[in-house]
């Protein structure tokens, strides 16, 4: 079966020569465990294409489903009653942890506040009401829509550096942290002025994916110089303890 | 197609006041039921609103047609969520208060147990998914979109033959896992 499975793959992405098709499916008919798996991995790519194109709008969803659900329990959420001998010792323990927390740096800073984009004519092939739009849609919040809007202006000019670093932090404001690595790598990895910016906020993307060895690699390339240091320091050390 | 489709398409359209909708009519069940079971207000908040990401996520290609009331389907799938809250906090539930309240007719009930064992599946096969190393996962993630292999295979600076080569090995490695997976397992 092993022999198969890079035929399998072809042939459910619609990669074999008319030949090789047709000599598949003729296996197919009388390989029962070939026909099988080729259904067994029909099934996994419908489910993971499924999923794929859902995870973009689950951050947005889940924003509605807690405004709604905020309007419907209002806010008495998680609040019980409790004597005042039972609520001081909690206190006091929070008070201890608070302190050492502190002392060791450990608040955790807003580690993906996104900056905001300013406005600037972007010498290239795209006219500037495109640049225009994305820049506020980005700084608007509306990242499905900047997202959108950066692809485009990427694909009229792929030469400027700002686009791919602009859509990588709207992805990190969409929280699809994956397609936000896979922009500001590149930007990180390249010569821009966004260079340093874009390596802290590759490693923060990355630390949100639990990849906190691969994040100490890029927030260890922010060196002072960048206005992202002290926020770079600060997450160095959290993941270093 | 059931009327209650309705409550699908504001899921998938992020329509809130389609989802205002759901939670008037069946919050409150979900927290009594909750309630009833070692749980409080919040925690039915919180099944209320992972069971209705999980409904959007299985019904997110706009091809999930939905075969009994949204209310069985619902509670079906919180009850299940909270079952396994409650087995990870090792407190026993009591079942028969999970079902009260509810009075489904018998086929909308094995319909909706259809449709729970169907996200359930999904979702296993996307935890699956990410037990998996993370070339295999992210390069198995990145094939799945709707973007042509040889532009992923660009974007991951692949050669496209690499890439399909790969990618058949992951899937292979896939396919194996989930068919181990119990709950794959035992339906075969």
């Amino acid at each position: 079966m092993d022999n198969f499975f890079e035929s399998i793959q072809d042939y459910l992405d619609g990669a074999l020569s008319p030949e090789e098709h047709q000599r598949f499916e003729r296996e197919l008919e009388r390989n029962e465990p070939l026909l099988l798996e080729t259904d067994h991995q029909r099934m996994l790519r419908e489910v993971l294409g499924k999923q794929v194109a859902a995870a973009p709008m689950i951050p947005l969803l889940r924003n509605t489903l807690k405004e709604v659900s905020d309007r419907h329990f209002g806010s008495v959420r998680k609040k019980k009653k409790i004597t005042v001998v039972q609520w001081l010792a909690p206190l006091a323990a929070a008070a201890v942890i608070l302190v050492v927390v502190n002392f060791m740096g450990w608040f955790a800073a807003d580690y993906d506040a996104l900056p905001p984009m300013t406005s600037s004519v972007t010498r290239g092939a795209v006219d500037d009401s495109a640049v225009s739009q994305a820049t506020e849609a980005y700084n608007a919040g509306d990242y499905l829509q900047s997202i959108g809007l950066f692809r485009q202006l990427m694909a009229a000019d792929p030469t400027v550096a700002r686009y791919p670093y602009y859509l990588g932090l709207s992805y990190i404001g969409n929280e699809d942290y994956q397609r936000a690595i896979e922009q500001l790598q590149a930007v990180a990895d390249g010569k821009s002025v966004f260079a340093e910016d874009a390596c802290y906020f590759t490693a923060v993307a990355l630390w949100k994916l639990g990849k906190d060895k691969e994040a100490l690699v890029y927030m260890r390339k922010v060196t002072e110089a960048s206005e992202y240091y002290r926020k770079a320091e600060k997450l160095r050390n959290k993941l270093d303890n | 197609m059931h009327p209650d489709q309705r409550f699908i398409n504001s899921l998938q359209h992020n329509d809130s006041q389609g989802i205002a909708e759901i939670y008037r009519l069946y919050a409150d069940k979900i927290v009594r039921m909750i309630r009833h079971n070692n749980g409080d207000e919040a925690d039915a908040a919180d099944i209320l609103q992972e069971a209705l990401i999980a409904i959007y996520r299985l019904s997110a290609d706009g091809n999930f047609k939905l075969t009994c009331p949204f209310e069985a389907f619902l509670v079906t799938v919180c009850k299940r969520k909270w079952l396994n809250v409650l087995k990870k906090r090792s407190v026993n539930p009591v079942t028969k208060s999970l079902d009260e309240g509810f009075t489904f007719e018998r086929s909308d009930e094995m319909e909706a147990n259809g449709l729970a064992d169907q996200l359930e599946r999904e979702s296993t096969l996307m935890q699956v998914l990410e037990s998996m190393g993370s070339t295999c996962r992210e390069l198995i993630k990145a094939c799945m979109g709707k973007e042509h292999q040889e532009k992923v295979a660009e974007r991951l600076g692949l050669t496209y033959a690499y890439l399909r080569k790969k990618k058949s090995e992951c899937m292979a490695q896939l396919g194996k896992l989930v068919k181990a997976h119990p709950l794959f397992n035992r339906e075969q």
